[in-house]
């Protein structure tokens, strides 16, 4: 029944459901309320009032009894009056009890009602029994009264007070019977709503776990199929169980499902087609719909975009591999297309340019290898006048190498007379010490000779005097003093002639004084003399050895060299024979040319085009070529020719090409 | 002083004098008037005296004063040399015979002046006073002054050194 309901309709019958449920706990919940209600109602209006109105009665009793006594014992009228007053109030309390009691008898009940009904007997006969005690109170008959109230009331008084209790004893049972009814109707009650809430709420969960399981599987269906899709994986199956939203959603995604599936398939067959060459292959783009159609006629589009250059790709391609080289794209593309295009063009451009090229190129060679030819032979001859002139050094090398090693001698020898020298000086220095020494011994002879001459001088001097003493002698004397005279004028000559001698011999010590000092200054001046040759034989024997280790060095250097020119030897010996072999490689170069200037010319290439460019580029160098061409054929040594001059590949950059496209 | 020269224009002073140097010109003395010729000594000075005297010696136990030629002619003074000698002279003064060394440059010889060696004391002027010259004698070319040995102290001075002595 529920398969085919909706969701909505399933959540209106559940929600119903418990509503329902819910209406009739509460109706039952009411309904058990009602008749606990009138329980209670019986409790208060019946069976209380009963009760209060027995007590009633009972007060109205014991009263009574208590009232007669007080009128026994206390004897003053005055004092009677108050009890006869309760009396009378009592009777009238009574009364009222028994109207109250009367309608509410339950005459059904055989008991009660008999009980009642001998209540009712007891009581007239306590009324009557009282008026008669009443009557001797009134008569002052008071001895009669006590009698009466003593043996004639007594009995009836407790009649009455028997039936009272049991009456009451019967209302009290029918008490406890309703109150016991009552518990019983709310545990009842009770029991039963607790059941019927138990039912609900298990009805209820029932059916929510059941609505949901009803929705959420299909979802959880359509949630895995959509993770699925968007993982890539279209090949999507779902279990419907229901007929109901979440079919008809998982019907839509199925459909939804296959039309992927079937675009998928387009494209793999398309993938496939382009994997195998079949450019042509193209889907059918009426077998979809909305954006899929969109999708599948672009995928078409685009591939004729792409195919279309690739197709005239092709054919120029073919062109260029049956060696038409003029073949060029035409097509008017976009963006990397026309980048492909512009590739294959440049590709072309510049297999003909390297052809021209190479075609150039083959010319040159041949021309550069007829030179090679010469200048090889030119190379042998140079080779054998280096081979001489090697020779020469050789020798000239030798005669250095024996004039180093007499240089190496004789700087050796020229140590050996330093050496000798500095201690010739030595020696020298040694002498003119001794010398000095002896100078100084004759400054100090002659001044111990001054003094003697001094004292020779004095002795003179006083000689003089004695003679002239004499002579004044003499002179005093007169005639015989004459004689004397002439010998103290002989002793004041000798006198004069000693101190003259004295005074020469004076004058010569000083000269030889001077002299000897002289001689001491010049002996300072020779040792210093002496001390600046000893340091510049020093200098002398550094420069020696300088030149000494010069020479060693010069012979190693002169060694070195002979290994070289020994080297050059072999490498002249090398390069002859490798002259040899350039002018054979050169006749093979030749020929090989012009085998590929026949293989050049079966090419079709815009030649006049192409090679009007280059050489209109390549004008200087061509012209520069030829210069260097003259001069070699005026001087036949400069034969120096570079591969540059032969083949200027660099004058054709990138950018020259940007014209032909 | 006319009358002093014109005397000793009168007086023959020939004979034999002893010849000396005083700043390279020569000088005369009379033997007669010389007691002795010695080297110079030590000198003991004496304060108080003229400048010309030199001090006192002792000859022989006799205190004989010395006195300067150079500083009495006022000639430029020099140091004394190993050729410096002292001549001891005889000078009369009042009646007595006292002795004086003079200080001389160098002793040459004792020769013999004659009389026709000898010309007059030439005349200076009135004022320049040539007592002490006695004469003035050619000898072997050289002109040499002949002194008056007397006249070259004063009695004054002479009184002085006398005094001194004693």
């Amino acid at each position: 029944m529920f398969k085919n309901s909706t969701i909505s309709r399933r959540l209106t019958y559940g929600f119903s459901a418990v509503i329902i449920i819910m209406l009739v706990i509460a109706l039952l919940a009411i309904f058990r309320l009602n008749n606990i209600g009138t329980s209670v109602e019986y409790l208060t209006t019946n069976s209380y009032i009963v009760d209060t109105c027995v007590n009633d009665i009972k007060d109205g009793v014991n009263i009574y009894a208590r009232s007669m006594r007080n009128l026994i014992i206390y004897v003053l009228a005055q004092d009677n009056q108050r009890d006869f007053d309760q009396i009378k109030n009592a009777r009238a309390e009574v009364a009222e009890a028994y109207e109250k009691l009367d309608p509410l008898v339950n005459r059904e009940d055989k008991e009660e009602l008999d009980i009642y009904n001998n209540l009712l007997r007891i009581r007239q006969e306590y009324l009557n029994s009282q008026n008669t005690f009443l009557a001797y109170l009134n008569n002052d008959e008071r001895d009669k009264a006590e009698n009466h109230l003593k043996y004639e009331m007594r009995d009836i008084q407790n009649q009455y007070f028997e039936y009272i209790d049991k009456y009451s004893d019967i209302i009290r049972k029918e008490m406890a019977r309703a109150g016991g009814e009552t518990t019983d109707l709310i545990t009842q009650t009770t029991f039963i709503i607790i059941a019927a809430l138990a039912l609900a709420v298990i009805l209820a969960i029932i059916l929510a776990l059941w609505i949901t399981k009803s929705i959420v599987n299909p979802v959880n269906q359509c949630v895995d199929a959509a993770d699925k899709i968007a993982d890539g994986d279209v090949n999507v199956a779902f279990k419907i169980t229901y007929n109901d939203e979440t079919a008809r959603l998982m019907n839509a995604m199925g459909n939804m499902s296959k039309n992927i599936q079937a675009m998928v398939d387009d494209a793999k067959n398309l993938v496939a087609s382009a994997k195998s060459g079949r450019l042509k292959d193209r889907a059918d783009a009426n077998r979809h719909n909305g954006a899929y159609r969109d999708i599948v006629g672009g995928v078409n589009e685009a591939l004729d975009a792409i195919v279309d250059p690739i197709n005239e790709a092709m054919e120029v391609m073919g062109k260029l591999a049956n060696k038409d080289m003029t073949a060029r794209v035409r097509g008017d593309y976009k963006g990397d297309l026309d980048l492909f295009k512009r590739d294959i063009n440049l590709a072309a451009v510049n297999l003909e340019d390297s052809l021209v090229h190479v075609d150039m190129a083959v010319e040159q060679i041949s021309s550069a290898s007829t030179q090679i030819s010469s200048g090889s032979q030119i190379l042998a001859e140079a080779t054998g006048e280096q081979a001489s002139a090697l020779e020469e050094i050789s020798s000239s090398m030798e005669e250095i190498n024996s004039l180093t090693n007499n240089n190496t001698d004789n700087s050796k020898i020229g140590l050996n007379l330093a050496d000798k020298a500095v201690e010739s000086v030595d020696e020298g220095g040694v002498a003119m010490n001794k010398m000095s020494e002896a100078m100084s011994f004759i400054l100090k002879s002659s001044q111990e000779t001054g003094k003697i001459i001094k004292t020779i001088d004095e002795i003179a001097f006083q000689t003089n005097l004695l003679a002239l003493n004499a002579a004044v002698e003499a002179a005093h004397a007169g005639e015989a003093g004459k004689g004397f005279a002439v010998v103290a004028e002989e002793v004041k000559n000798l006198a004069l002639r000693s101190a003259e001698a004295a005074k020469n011999t004076n004058d010569l010590i000083e000269e030889s004084t001077k002299n000897a000092e002289l001689g001491a200054r010049i002996v300072e001046q020779v040792n210093q003399s002496f001390t600046e040759i000893r340091e510049n034989f020093g200098k002398v024997k550094n420069i020696v050895n300088e030149i000494a280790a010069s020479s060693q060095e010069q012979s190693q250097g002169v060694q070195q060299v002979n290994t070289a020119v020994q080297e050059m030897n072999k490498v002249t010996q090398q390069n002859a024979a490798n002259a040899e072999e350039s002018a054979s490689a050169a006749e093979e170069l030749n020929s090989q040319a012009a085998e590929l200037n026949n293989m050049v010319a079966q090419f079709n290439l815009n030649r006049r085009n192409a090679k009007a460019k280059i050489t209109h580029k390549a004008q200087p160098q061509i012209s520069d070529r030829r210069e260097k061409k003259q001069i070699a054929k005026k001087s036949e040594k400069s034969y120096e020719v570079n591969p540059e001059q032969l083949l200027p590949l660099d004058d054709i950059s990138e950018d020259d090409f940007d014209d032909f496209i | 002083m006319t009358e002093a020269i014109k005397k000793t224009d009168l007086t023959d002073i020939s004979g034999k004098y002893l010849s000396f140097n005083l700043l390279e010109e020569l000088y005369g003395i009379n033997v007669d008037r010389i007691l002795q010729i010695i080297a110079i000594p030590d000198i003991t000075p004496i304060p108080k005296t003229p400048e010309f005297v030199k001090g006192v010696i002792n000859l022989r136990g006799k205190i004989i004063p010395v006195i300067d030629l150079r500083k009495k002619f006022r000639l430029p003074s020099e140091d004394y040399t190993d050729r410096t000698s002292i001549v001891i002279i005889k000078v009369e003064h009042e009646g007595n015979e006292i002795f004086i060394g003079t200080i001389v440059d160098k002793v040459l010889e004792v020769m013999d002046i004659s009389q026709e060696d000898i010309e007059n004391t030439p005349k200076f002027g009135i004022k320049l006073d040539t007592e002490f010259i006695s004469g003035m004698a050619k000898v072997k070319g050289k002109v040499i002054t002949l002194l008056n040995i007397n006249r070259v102290l004063t009695e004054e001075e002479l009184t002085t050194l006398t005094n001194e002595n004693e």
